[in-house]
């Protein structure tokens, strides 16, 4: 197992005290706390912020931490010294309600905890997985097989894998991040405690065309300037297939035009879809489309710049 | 500890709602503590009396982000809730500038 250098993790010295500390953990924990931040590993990070300030902040254990040397580097490969089983701890933060903690080889080897003991009950952790749809499966339905490693304890007592497959039916009309719990299918409880839960959990990944919000699409709409000036019937895309949008004459890029129930499909009423225009101007490369432009700025008095006050 | 499924099936349209029993053994907190997210508006059960209420998995989730806030931070219950309406408006606003990146500015093309 390696050695863990926990006043490095928190950037403390070795003789900071336990408010600099706090305030190490602190500033720590708003950078790296997977609930606010966006930094990249941001709950591996965490964890380990997480783990030396539980030792740190505790007089007993941050002795006994201090008592294995100042000699060891981090990462570097580390043995208990002889007899240190025999030290006892107070099971470090496995005391604390409502909550579930998945420290180090190092911290469990040095303060205990990982095997369950005599008298000591504790639920597993819970599990977490994701399920990649696309926007088109998450509208029509869809059904997914895929393969969990879960650990599980043996008559034996000890943690193996096993591979279980789960096949997850999901009906039309998903959202983005709607989780399902499955109780008791996570990872196995300690000294007969039961075990966590395993959430599954919807990814619908972004489409090149449609946007999702909640329940409605988005979906930009090119018209060319004559469509938007005049008007026009226009076969739009929706998920459910295409239907016809009526372009009333002289609508302007940056409208909303509400396709209703055409989103996705809900318990009790479906999301719209809305068209956002963008008139495109196609560029002129002949002489010919040169002189209709020329025509058109002489034949129509508009200026867009018309606020602007100079 | 019995052996565990090697096939499991799940379907999203069988919701599991959890009572409020059942949500303390799964966060590991006490009653009072239920109450106390839910009479300040943190959690939102289904049904009027705590002996109804029912939570969906958004709710349970809510919870136990409430309460990690609480822990990590080491904030009271207004301060949690603080941060997690912040959050979600934090989430509205990013998806609503994703939106706008992907159909109001595409420009160039």
């Amino acid at each position: 197992m390696e050695y863990k250098d926990y006043y490095a993790v928190l950037g403390v010295d070795k003789k900071a005290s336990q408010d600099d500390i706090k305030h190490a953990y602190r500033r720590l924990a708003r950078k790296y706390h997977p609930d606010v931040s966006k930094e990249p590993n941001a709950e591996e990070q965490f964890k380990n912020v997480q783990e030396a300030y539980e030792v740190l902040k505790d007089s007993e254990k941050r002795s006994a931490y201090d008592q294995l040397g100042s000699n060891w580097q981090a990462g570097q490969e580390f043995r208990p010294p002889p007899g240190w089983e025999g030290q006892a701890f107070n099971r470090g933060g496995r005391a604390h309600r409502g909550q579930q903690r998945d420290f180090s080889d190092f911290f469990s080897n040095i303060f205990g905890g990982g095997e369950g003991f005599e008298g000591f009950q504790q639920r597993g952790s819970d599990q977490h997985a994701k399920i990649l749809v696309t926007l088109h499966e998450a509208f029509r339905g869809t059904t997914k097989t895929f393969q969990l490693q879960v650990p599980e304890v043996d008559a034996a007592g000890q943690v193996r894998y096993a591979l279980r497959t789960i096949k997850v039916t999901i009906p039309p009309g998903a959202m983005q991040g709607q989780q399902l719990r499955l109780a008791q299918q996570g990872n196995p409880g300690m000294g007969g405690g039961p075990a966590g839960d395993l959430y599954l959990e919807i990814d619908i990944q972004s489409d090149p065309l449609f946007s999702l919000q909640g329940k409605d699409i988005f979906l930009t709409l090119p018209v060319a300037p004559w469509e938007a000036a005049l008007g026009a019937e226009i076969k739009v895309p929706t998920l459910g297939g295409p239907v016809g949008l009526k372009l009333t004459a002289g609508s302007q890029s940056g409208q909303k035009l509400r396709l209703k129930g055409r989103g996705m499909p809900g318990k009790t009423a479906h999301g719209d879809q809305y068209a956002i225009l963008q008139i495109q101007a196609p560029p002129a490369h002949t002489d010919e489309q040169r002189q209709l432009y020329e025509k058109m700025a002489h034949a129509m008095p508009f200026n867009p710049r018309k606020d602007w006050p100079i | 500890m019995a052996k565990k499924e090697l096939l499991i099936i799940a379907d999203y349209s069988e919701e599991s709602l959890l009572t409020l029993e059942e949500l303390c053994g799964v966060c590991d907190i006490r009653i009072e503590v239920i109450r106390d997210f839910v009479s300040h508006d943190i959690v939102k059960p289904t049904g009027n009396a705590p002996e109804e209420w029912m939570f969906d998995v958004m709710q349970l989730q809510r919870l136990q982000k409430a309460l990690r806030l609480q822990r990590d931070f080491e904030l009271n219950l207004h301060g949690a809730a603080l941060v997690l309406d912040l959050l979600d408006e934090l989430e509205k606003i990013r998806a609503h500038i994703t939106l706008l990146e992907k159909h109001y500015s595409k420009s160039g093309e």
